[in-house]
C-alpha cells in the first residue's frame, strides 16, 4: 500500500486544495492527518525550545513562547498564491519566542539551536528571509 | 531570527521575535482580516470604495515603512552598552512630571503619527500593547 504522506500523495492534496473553493471529507480527513503527524515534532521541539531559552544570556527576557499548527483555512490560502508545495510548506508547525531580546541573546539562542541541531533528529537552516513578515536581523 | 528545525523528518519553524517585531507583525495580521490577506504579501489593500482604497495605502505605506525603523532602532540599541542602557533607564525612571517624560512624549507622538496614518493601526497597535502588558499611553 502506498504511503498515504509520500511526497506525491501530499503534493497532489495541495493541488486540490488549491484548486477548490470547497475541499471534499476525505481531502480534509487526509489534510488533517497530516497535520496531526505533522504536530507530533512539536514536543522535542517545545522541549529543545524551552532549554535553549533556560540557558540564554543575562539581560534576555522571555516573555512567552507558543507553538501552532496551521489552520486549513490559512493553508489553502498558501496554497492558493502558488508560493510552493504542500510537502514543502515548512511552517505547517511552528513555535514562536517572543521576549526583550537583543542581539546578543538571539545569537546565542542560534548558536544554541545550531548546537541542538547536532543530535541526529534535529537539523537546523536558515529560512529565506523574504518570506518573514517581521523585520529580520 | 527564523529558522527551520527538521525534527524526525518533519519541519517546524522556529521564530525568535522582540517585542517590537510581535507587536508589528501581530498587528499586521489584524489589519490583514480587515483589509485583506493580501496585504501581508505586498498587495495592496481592499476597501468600500476607492478613496478608503487610497487611504488605506497611504497608512499601508507607513506602516511597513514602521517596520524598517523597527529594525533600525532595536540595531541602535544594540550599539548602547548596558552601563549606558541602564542610566537612560534611570533617567527616564526619575521623570517625574509629562514634561519631563521623554519616552512618553515620543511614545505619544508615535501614537499621533499612526492615528493619522489611519485609525484602525492605531486601535491595533494599542491592542497589542495592551496585550503585551505594555502601559497605555495617554493621547496629548
Amino acid at each position: 500500500m502506498a504511503d498515504r504522506f509520500s511526497k506525491t500523495a501530499i503534493d497532489r492534496l495541495g493541488r486540490k486544495l488549491a484548486e477548490t473553493t470547497s475541499p471534499d471529507a476525505a481531502d480534509t480527513e487526509l489534510l488533517l492527518a497530516y497535520l496531526r503527524q505533522a504536530s507530533s515534532a512539536l514536543d522535542h521541539t517545545l522541549m529543545v525550545v524551552a532549554r535553549v531559552v533556560s540557558s540564554l544570556p543575562a539581560g534576555a527576557h522571555v516573555l512567552h513562547v507558543t507553538h501552532r499548527v496551521k489552520t486549513i483555512g490559512t493553508i489553502i490560502e498558501k496554497l492558493r498564491r502558488g508560493t510552493g508545495r504542500l510537502s514543502q510548506m515548512q511552517d505547517v508547525v511552528g513555535v514562536r519566542v517572543v521576549g526583550s531580546l537583543g542581539l546578543a541573546p538571539r545569537t546565542s539562542c542560534r548558536r544554541s539551536l545550531q548546537t541542538a541541531s547536532r543530535a541526529r533528529t534535529w537539523t537546523i537552516a536558515e529560512n529565506d528571509p523574504a518570506t518573514d513578515t517581521v523585520p529580520c536581523t | 531570527m527564523h529558522v527551520i528545525a527538521t525534527v524526525g523528518g518533519r519541519p517546524v519553524e522556529i521564530q525568535v521575535r522582540t517585542v517590537l517585531q510581535h507587536a508589528w507583525a501581530n498587528t499586521t495580521e489584524a489589519l490583514a482580516d480587515q483589509w485583506g490577506r493580501g496585504i501581508r504579501y505586498g498587495e495592496p489593500p481592499t476597501g468600500a470604495n476607492e478613496a478608503q482604497i487610497a487611504e488605506r495605502a497611504v497608512a499601508l505605506g507607513h506602516w511597513r515603512a514602521a517596520s524598517d525603523a523597527i529594525a533600525w532602532m532595536e540595531r541602535e540599541l544594540e550599539a548602547v552598552s548596558p552601563t549606558e542602557a541602564e542610566r537612560i533607564a534611570a533617567l527616564v525612571d526619575e521623570s517625574t512630571t509629562p514634561s519631563k517624560r521623554p519616552l512618553g512624549q515620543a511614545l505619544a507622538a508615535l501614537r499621533e503619527s499612526l492615528l493619522g496614518a489611519g485609525a484602525e493601526i492605531s486601535r491595533s497597535l494599542q491592542a497589542e500593547l495592551n496585550e503585551l502588558g505594555s502601559t497605555q499611553v495617554a493621547p496629548s
